[in-house]
């Protein structure tokens, strides 16, 4: 085990300099974004006075390397400051969009890779079928279709013409606002149904077509003959060789999350979804600094943090992964 | 105990309907071990993928039976054929290598195969595969070990002791020592005669290696082209009656005979979906006549307990001088 722990260490220090690059780009970018943002936040009654005032404040007037070091810090310390529109704090904020985010990808990834390892376990393994045949063509279809279309017309059909669902947002105002308490409302289940069913569609079709591809190379091994021949059943025979199709799932799905944890700008928008997504594309519109520097940041940690779990949980699935 | 009947294996390829096993009558009694040699793609280990029942999906058993212990296993029921493997009788693969599931430990896979036909309490299966274990050599230690941590001898031996987990009557060996090096295969092929000679398994033994077949066999059926050319004892080697035997011969190294040197047969194994007209081996056979690419040769007994499948029996004398002489194999038969 010497062997997981330098190797842990390694990914982490990795991992780290990847942090310092992202807010090294970061910070570049945001120097280099025209506009200052006390232009954005002052007033136009504001006299040059009050505006210097705020400069210091901000420290704006120190050198640039005094601003990048606090904000290296303010940074790994998750204090993001104040918004320019807002009276919470940047990270508390975050925290809501985060978890609001998250009640839209969750649901949607569960059932997607749950259904989709099944559906495209079971088309590989039947290769030739109609099943099979219906799941790829599918699958390409629910692919290509850009999401903002589906969502769109699910709208239009759903909820505008038929009226069977709420058209957008999360809970009514007022609703629930804890995570326990959404969970339990049924509210929250009513208006997450059309983005759910949107994601879905658009996300199953990555695990279907990978373990159907994964389930076709499978079969051509030999081990399956020998459990054929030890007398297994079918179905223990198909356990077995989507347990071994299952390998590269884990990577793809820890791509897939950290892709959606940060790409469902449209699907906010269209469902109203107060999400990450959401804020972002609102702070940048506003040059609202601090939220979109936060977001930014979020969506950069949160696909770090998957990619070294898929790693590390390559190595708990597949025996054969050694870290030497 | 296991017979084939008049046994047809045939393929759906791309080029058409290959007919991998032609015709293969042979018969196996109690407590025997009998060798099947020959080329690859002979159609040797199609009969043991057949006996087995794990023909591929673009596989099937075009006419024939292949009798075992008074069932048909060629028109058996899928469930019932399903319970007699593992059970009644084992497969010894080709490739140890690739025959264990690598995501799942030895023990794991060896306690699968005894629960795969009926209960067993948990420590009688854990005394049970330590028992198999020991009994092929392996340390109980490794048996929490996944197949990747074993080296190519070990996982063989594994394997043997998969077959053996509930002692079957019938051992199919299918080129049991390929991949493995010659001191390794040595002792594979002695845990496998120790399963014929002491614990009296009957033996479908597959190989190209006609030492192994020698040194283990009771009996030997030669395969050329998916039909079976030669059969009989130990003598097959000694005194072949058939010219591709001759060729085979010459095209192994001899123990008693260091000094002679290996002869091949030139030219490529038949076409199974278009095979040649009469006498499958006569495009290769230095000794064929107008008459070998026109009818097809019967298998016929010629000796009691001997059997080949050749026109000019009449003149094996002279074909075995003459192909002891290299310049036999080399002329090319103009046809």
């Amino acid at each position: 085990m010497g062997g997981f722990r330098r190797y842990l260490l390694r990914r982490l220090a990795q991992a780290g300099f990847v942090v310092w690059c992202i807010l090294t780009i970061m910070f570049l970018l945001f120097k280099l974004m025209p506009g200052d943002p006390t232009a954005i936040f002052v007033d136009n009654n504001f006299t040059e006075d009050m505006i210097q005032r705020q400069r210091m404040l901000w420290g704006l007037n120190d050198p640039w390397w005094v601003q990048y070091l606090r904000y290296l810090r303010n940074m790994l310390l998750f204090d993001f400051g104040h918004p320019f529109f807002q009276n919470e704090s940047v990270a508390e904020i975050m925290l809501d969009k985060v978890r609001n985010t998250c009640l839209m990808i969750v649901p949607a990834l569960l059932v997607s890779v749950v259904f989709g390892t099944l559906i495209g376990a079971y088309a590989g393994w039947t290769r030739g079928s109609v099943f099979e045949r219906a799941a790829v063509a599918t699958s390409l279809v629910l692919h290509s279709v850009p999401s903002f279309f589906v969502g769109i017309l699910a709208l239009m059909v759903f909820s505008y013409q038929l009226r069977w669902l709420p058209p957008g947002g999360m809970v009514p105002l007022g609703g629930p606002d804890t995570l326990w308490g959404m969970l339990a409302s049924p509210d929250y289940w009513k208006h997450l149904v059309l983005p759910g069913l949107v994601l879905v569609s658009r996300e199953i079709t990555g695990p279907i077509l990978l373990l159907r591809s994964s389930m076709l190379e499978v079969k051509g091994s030999d081990f399956l003959d020998m459990l054929r021949a030890k007398g297994l059943g079918e179905g223990r025979i198909v356990v077995h060789a989507t347990r071994n199709a299952l390998l590269p799932l884990v990577t793809y799905v820890a791509v897939m999350t950290g892709i959606l944890f940060q790409g469902q700008v449209l699907l906010e928008i269209i469902f109203a979804w107060p999400g990450l997504g959401r804020e972002l594309v609102q702070a940048l519109t506003h040059l609202d600094f601090p939220v979109a520097q936060a977001a930014l940041y979020l969506m950069a940690l949160v696909t770090l943090a998957l990619n070294l779990i898929a790693d590390l949980l390559y190595g708990a699935i597949d025996p054969r992964v050694t870290y030497e | 105990m296991l017979a084939l009947e008049g046994l047809e294996v045939r393929y759906a390829t791309r080029q058409g309907e290959a007919r991998a096993v032609d015709r293969v009558s042979l018969a196996l009694a109690e407590g025997e071990c009998l060798g099947l040699v020959g080329e690859s793609g002979c159609g040797k280990s199609t009969i043991a993928r057949a006996v087995m029942g794990i023909l591929p999906p673009n596989g099937r058993i075009a006419a024939g039976r292949i009798r075992f212990r008074g069932q048909d296993l060629a028109t058996l029921d899928p469930e019932r054929s399903r319970e007699l493997r593992g059970r009644r009788m084992a497969l010894v693969p080709q490739s140890a290598m690739n025959a264990f599931d690598p995501v799942y430990t030895v023990r794991a896979q060896l306690d699968e195969a005894i629960l795969a036909h009926g209960a067993m309490a948990a420590p009688a299966r854990a005394e049970r595969i330590a028992a198999l274990f020991a009994r092929v050599g392996l340390e109980i230690a490794r048996l929490d070990d996944y197949p990747h941590q074993f080296s190519g001898g070990m996982r063989q031996r594994a394997m043997i002791a998969m077959a053996m987990a509930l002692d079957p009557d019938l051992i199919v060996a299918d080129e049991p020592t390929t991949g493995l090096d010659v001191v390794v295969q040595d002792q594979i092929l002695q845990h496998i005669r120790s399963l014929h000679r002491e614990q009296r398994k009957t033996m479908l033994l597959i190989t190209h290696d006609m030492a192994v077949v020698a040194e283990n066999c009771d009996r030997i059926a030669v395969m050329y082209g998916g039909r079976a050319v030669e059969t009989g004892d130990r003598a097959v080697f000694e005194r072949p009656l058939h010219p591709y035997t001759l060729g085979l011969c010459n095209a192994f190294p001899d123990l008693d005979d260091g000094g002679r040197a290996l002869i091949s047969i030139p030219g490529a194994p038949p076409d199974l979906v278009t095979p040649p007209a009469g006498c499958r081996f006569a495009p290769r056979c230095p000794f064929a006549e107008n008459h070998c690419s026109e009818a097809e040769p019967a298998l016929l007994e010629v000796e009691p307990g001997r059997h080949a499948a050749c026109h000019r029996l009449d003149r094996i004398e002279e074909f075995r001088r003459r192909a002891r002489d290299p310049d036999t194999w080399q002329t090319e038969r103009k046809s």
